[in-house]
């Protein structure tokens, strides 16, 4: 019985340290991040420049934009009462304008609703749902999700229309977590007692973080005379003041941004939730979520694996069963001649080997068009 | 007290109280009849019934269902048949070996087949006698599908062929696949892609500056053909190519390292190399798997540009493509004998982002062929699980979430898919592995379309204050009203 005792001490020794060694690193291949303001309206400036400001830090720290999924009403920048049209900023001396370049709404306006928020988490769409417009993550994604707007105590209002649950979106984490549809989750939350928001949450690897607690408010930062409206929320500023300093490559972790947060910053206290989460964070890199920092390797090459391809044993060419030049050449109509590849290289040259459809199809079309145009003109006489 | 009430006002006609009597039946029938099925009708969910106990059936039974085996076909004269039966056996004996050391998951066998092989898919051995006493040998060409077994006199006077042979196919050719089936490796590299039936791979040449460039677009298709030819059998590919320039380095030339007159990548920079945004390498209309390959030709100011330990001054990113920096282009063009070395690379690459098992001395054979195919049988197991991973997670989602809804539709994928894994396990067990294969990866995508059904959304929840609120404002007056009705016309 002993020996056992001993075997199974060894046994959790040997589990434990190769634990920490895990710990080290993470094991995502991919990143995305999902960035919501569900508030709608001039007077919500704050929460369009908030989810502009981190849209704007994820991109810089190499997200690609098919990888960001932003949700917000989108009616501050074009607003008839904002005194820059066209821009939007979170800062009130105004260096940066949030929406200069490249900004990718994927869901604005009304399409802001719970109902798209918990489909985009879920994926539950019909079949002509654009990819740009879905979260088509695996198990090797860590999601950065950012939710900013007007809340309460376990709800968070969707546009003075709807409000979302806390125990909404820990069903749909759930369900997420039960499809292997990521690796980790962080999640942030600034709104009034943002904290309620995540503590319903069930699922495993969810690290979340708020900007305040029950019964208290989250507050914005500062004003823009000129505006007439605060540009941002404590929380969010203090967040991205911090994040400004880090590059793609920085070494930074979790635990020293959330070194940062201190009541007198943001005016309330901002709680962190680490029970579901089972990295240390002292070791968890902020680049793990807010960049995108990709496996790569370098060397390790297999020789010859074309040439083995290309030729026989005899050393004479090989026979393919299908051949790239012949299938370009088939979609083309037999009566027109095979497009000649592009040699104008002076130009962009794009060769789209998979051609459109057939001209039949065509025709056929446009016979149906004129015959159903001609029936309508007689019957309209 | 209907005494005093009389005093003051008339007694009621008796048709106005049968009128009254009237209004109250058909009020309360309407608001039973029709009320009460239509609050339950828009309140209720739809909840079909999972085939729980089948799903959970094939769960268990899964693995224990499959038992394939691989046929190697061999020639012999008459005289010598005797030892394919002799080889058989003692393959069957090794692999129980094998299975009583590690447990095997699936069942497992070779079998060994006395003819010419049937098809270019299947696997031939040749018995070839050396002159020299010692000189046995063994070639397994990585042209197709061929071993060549040399025996020596001492081999074949001390009756060890059926050893050699059975030493050959065990430990040289499939020693991969029978190490993953007991559990020894794994295949998952973290490189590759997941697995679909439909891939697309795009060849970009991407160069820093605007100096026209002209590549031969037609032996990189015919080097393409040769490179795709191994999976020409079950995947659908579909390939673009395309010419950007002036495709400005995503890093800051200021970062770069300067070492020996060379702008070195590190490996640091080379996880943010690519620049999503610039060079038109997204794809928003397909959600199939795509693989990109780009040649990076530097522009003049930070030329030669080099990736830091590479010798061919490439790197591989994780199931996304591979790149190679080229510095050094003669006449601004990328002739057949260029692009040999070039698509040698990105072949490379590709065997290793679809999830070939790479070459490795004894454990799995240089012939890609071979490789392709073990990769391909141990794909239809991990696919066929993965379909059954996914509807039992159906299973715990509808048991979980009592407010789902659970359309027909959904039923009708698991219903598909199930039926897809049956058929897949049968042509698996017949080997046919290429149809097999297909069925698995039509078993996921119908156990995906069931999970993601569009409308299988929960309902959003609603504390019991709100329900409170919502019904009392409808509920109240008309229970009032209906119970005030019901008692006068009882009175009467």
């Amino acid at each position: 019985m002993k020996i056992l005792y001993i075997l199974l001490g060894i046994l959790c020794c040997v589990a434990a340290s190769s634990n920490t060694d895990d710990d080290q690193k993470s094991t995502h291949t991919n990143n995305w991040a999902v960035l919501v303001s569900s508030s709608r309206f001039w007077f919500n400036y704050r929460h369009m420049a908030n989810v502009l400001s981190f849209y704007r830090t994820v991109k810089r720290l190499g997200i690609p934009d098919s990888q960001i999924i932003l949700m917000m009403s989108d009616d501050v920048a074009c607003n008839p009462r904002n005194a820059f049209p066209g821009s939007v900023f979170n800062n009130k001396d105004r260096a940066l304008d949030l929406y200069g370049d490249n900004i990718e709404v994927d869901y604005r306006g009304y399409e802001v609703t719970v109902e798209n928020f918990i489909r985009l988490l879920t994926d539950r769409w019909g079949p002509d749902h654009p990819r740009s417009k879905r979260l088509l993550t695996d198990e090797n994604s860590n999601i950065f999700i950012y939710l900013t707007g007007h809340g309460g105590e376990d709800f968070l209002k969707f546009q003075d229309a709807e409000e979302i649950s806390s125990y909404d979106i820990a069903d749909a984490f759930q369900q997420m977590a039960e499809k292997k549809r990521y690796n980790e989750i962080f999640f942030m939350i600034d709104t009034c007692q943002a904290n309620t928001m995540y503590s319903k949450f069930y699922s495993p690897n969810i690290l979340a973080v708020g900007s305040s607690r029950l019964d208290e408010s989250s507050y914005s930062h500062h004003s823009d005379t000129e505006l007439g409206v605060a540009v941002i929320d404590r929380f969010t500023y203090y967040n991205l003041e911090f994040l400004e300093q880090i590059e793609k490559d920085s070494n930074k972790t979790m635990a020293d941004l959330f070194e940062t947060y201190t009541f007198e910053d943001i005016h309330s206290h901002a709680g962190i939730r680490t029970d579901l989460y089972n990295r240390n964070l002292s070791k968890v890199l902020l680049t793990d979520f807010f960049g995108n920092v990709q496996k790569v390797e370098v060397g390790n090459l297999e020789d010859d694996l074309l040439y083995l391809a290309m030729t026989n044993e005899d050393g004479s060419p090989k026979q393919f069963s299908a051949q790239l030049s012949q299938h370009r050449q088939t979609n083309v109509s037999s009566d027109r001649k095979p497009r000649p590849l592009n040699k104008d290289s002076s130009k962009e040259n794009y060769i789209n080997l998979e051609s459109t459809e057939p001209p039949l199809v065509r025709k056929l079309l446009i016979a149906l068009l004129l015959v159903s145009t001609l029936g309508f003109t007689y019957t309209l006489k | 007290m209907s005494e005093s009430k009389s005093e003051i006002l008339p007694p009621e006609p008796e048709e106005e109280r049968s009128l009254r009597t009237l209004i109250f039946i058909s009020v309360f029938s309407v608001i039973v009849l029709l009320g009460v099925p239509l609050w339950f009708l828009t309140t209720s969910l739809y909840r079909a019934e999972l085939p729980v106990e089948e799903i959970n059936n094939l769960s268990s039974t899964l693995k224990s269902q499959i038992h394939y085996d691989i046929p190697f076909y061999i020639e012999l004269p008459k005289p010598m048949r005797y030892l394919v039966l002799e080889t058989q056996e003692l393959l069957d004996s090794k692999l129980a070996q094998l299975s009583s050391e590690h447990p095997f998951d699936v069942d497992y066998h070779v079998s060994l087949i006395s003819g010419p092989k049937k098809s270019d898919l299947d696997y031939q051995i040749e018995l070839v006698n050396s002159e020299d006493p010692n000189g046995e040998g063994l070639f397994i060409s990585p042209y197709e599908r061929r071993i060549v077994i040399r025996n020596s006199e001492n081999v074949v006077v001390n009756k060890l062929v059926p050893d050699f042979i059975s030493r050959v196919i065990l430990d040289e050719v499939l020693k991969y696949e029978i190490s993953v089936h007991q559990g020894l490796l794994t295949t998952n590299s973290g490189f590759e892609i997941p697995f679909k039936d439909k891939l697309k791979l795009t060849f970009n040449l991407f160069k820093g500056d605007g100096l026209p460039i002209d590549w031969d677009t037609s032996s990189l298709e015919r080097y393409l053909d040769g490179a795709l030819e191994n999976f020409r059998t079950y995947l659908d590919l579909r390939v673009e190519t395309q010419v950007i320039y002036f495709a400005s380095l995503n890093i800051n030339k200021d970062n770069l390292i300067i070492e020996d007159g060379q702008y070195l990548l590190t490996e640091r920079n080379l996880s943010s190399f690519i620049n999503y945004s610039d060079w038109g390498l997204e794809d928003s209309t397909t959600t199939d798997p795509t693989l990109n390959f780009i040649i990076y030709i530097p522009s003049e100011d930070t030329r030669p540009l080099k990736v830091q330990n590479s010798e061919h001054n490439s790197f591989l990113i994780a199931q996304y493509g591979g790149v190679l920096i080229l510095n050094d282009i003669v006449d601004n063009q990328l002739s057949e004998t260029d692009l040999m070395p070039i698509l040698d690379i990105f072949t490379s690459q590709l065997y290793k982002l679809i999830g070939v098992p790479e070459h490795i001395e004894s454990l799995t054979p240089k012939s890609p062929q071979i490789r392709v195919d073990i990769m391909m049988r141990l794909k239809i197991i991990e696919n066929l699980q993965l379909a059954v991973d996914n509807l039992k997670s159906l299973i715990t989602l509808s048991k979980r979430l009592s407010t789902i809804n659970i359309p027909d539709f959904t039923i009708e994928h698991v219903n598909s898919a199930i039926e897809n894994i049956n058929q897949s396990i049968d042509k698996l067990n017949s080997r046919e592995f290429v149809d097999s294969l297909k069925l698995s990866n039509e078993a996921i995508e119908e156990s995906d379309r069931a999970f993601f059904s569009e409308n299988m959304v929960q309902q959003a929840y609603f504390p019991d204050e709100h329900k409170m609120a919502v019904y009392l404002p409808l509920i109240g007056p008309i229970v009032m009203i209906t119970c005030l009705m019901f008692l006068r016309v009882m009175k009467k």
